[in-house]
């Protein structure tokens, strides 16, 4: 019989190596695919997955239970990964298209949408492609937010526990994300 | 009643069908030598906290912390003894001020206490007014 998360978590805060590995097997993809969606490169995708699983070792103990061991180790993760961009911010501000760093909004964000539709001028795949480049420039929590729902499938609620903020948060967050890359898409 | 859709919101939900539907894929990792990189950082994550401990400076650390914090409690034990005594004196005070308090309600015969104490006076001076006239 297959374990659950939180049976292996549990023996994994009592040192058990096999249940920390197993929950490694299970979540390592995830973990890599969600850090890239946030960081955008490879290597620091791989280093920030693989600290949070060192997280979740260190820290197994103090899981209480009270929430599904995915959402407390997503809610390591993105904590890990924006701790990451925070810490690098100065790089993502000088390499960005001169953006508010107060806002988060780059001078794109602010440019009315144009009444062309842009998928008749570029090609659709780029164009989605573009759409996913906006999203690696939104501020780290509409980042979050948008990657959550759109990639990991997450409910609103959840999103909420691994964001640590009101549902009414996550939607406002979310809201702002869209009604910025609309603005990109047009802008493409 | 048919309810028109907002146009915003079904912008906002082509978007997310954009996104969804074009959701990149990061570049493929080999998971075996992930689980050993990531078994290495642990180890070495483990080791540098277990020699943190073995070392001389951290010990004495933690023994100067362990003695500050014995003395701390020993210097807040000790004034919380003393507040006590001084709790306690108060208390006795209380009480006597509450064992006075029907003699307060008894104020009118307290302030004429005085005549009580010159009763012997105000007596004589009757005596001393006969023995002038006398």
């Amino acid at each position: 019989m297959e374990l659950s998360d939180e049976v292996l978590c549990r023996r994994a805060a009592d040192r058990d190596e096999a249940a920390f590995d197993v929950l490694v097997a299970r979540y390592q993809a995830r973990a890599y695919r969600l850090a890239w969606s946030i960081v955008r490169n490879a290597e620091d995708a791989r280093d920030l997955s693989q600290e949070a699983f060192i997280r979740v070792y260190q820290s197994a103990g103090s899981f209480d239970g009270r929430s599904k061991f995915s959402t407390w180790f997503y809610r390591i993760l993105v904590n890990v990964c924006l701790d990451h961009r925070r810490k690098h911010r100065w790089w993502t501000l000088w390499t960005r298209d001169a953006g508010d760093p107060e806002s988060g909004e780059s001078l794109l964000d602010r440019q009315p949408a144009p009444s062309r539709d842009p998928v008749d001028a570029i090609g659709r795949e780029q164009t989605l492609k573009r759409l996913w480049e906006a999203v690696g420039r939104l501020a780290p929590q509409q980042r979050a937010a948008v990657i959550l729902q759109v990639q990991e499938e997450l409910p609103t609620p959840e999103i909420a526990a691994v964001l640590k903020c009101s549902e009414a948060t996550v939607r406002v967050h979310l809201h702002r994300a869209l009604t910025t890359l609309r603005k990109t898409m047009g802008t493409t | 009643m048919a309810t028109h859709p907002d146009p915003e919101l079904e912008q906002f939900r082509d978007l997310l069908a954009d996104l969804a539907h074009a959701v990149e894929r990061p570049p493929d990792v080999h998971w075996g030598a992930y689980r050993a990189e990531l078994r290495a950082k642990l180890e070495t994550r483990l080791a540098r906290r277990r020699a943190w401990w073995r070392r001389p400076v951290p010990l004495a650390l933690s023994a100067s912390l362990a003695g500050a914090l014995v003395a701390f409690t020993l210097v807040a034990l000790q004034s919380q003894r003393q507040s006590g005594t001084g709790a306690d004196l108060a208390a006795v005070e209380e009480a006597a001020i509450g064992n006075r308090l029907e003699l307060l309600e008894q104020y009118r015969v307290v302030e004429h206490l005085d005549l009580l104490e010159e009763f012997d006076v105000i007596r004589d001076l009757d005596r001393l007014t006969v023995e002038r006239t006398g």
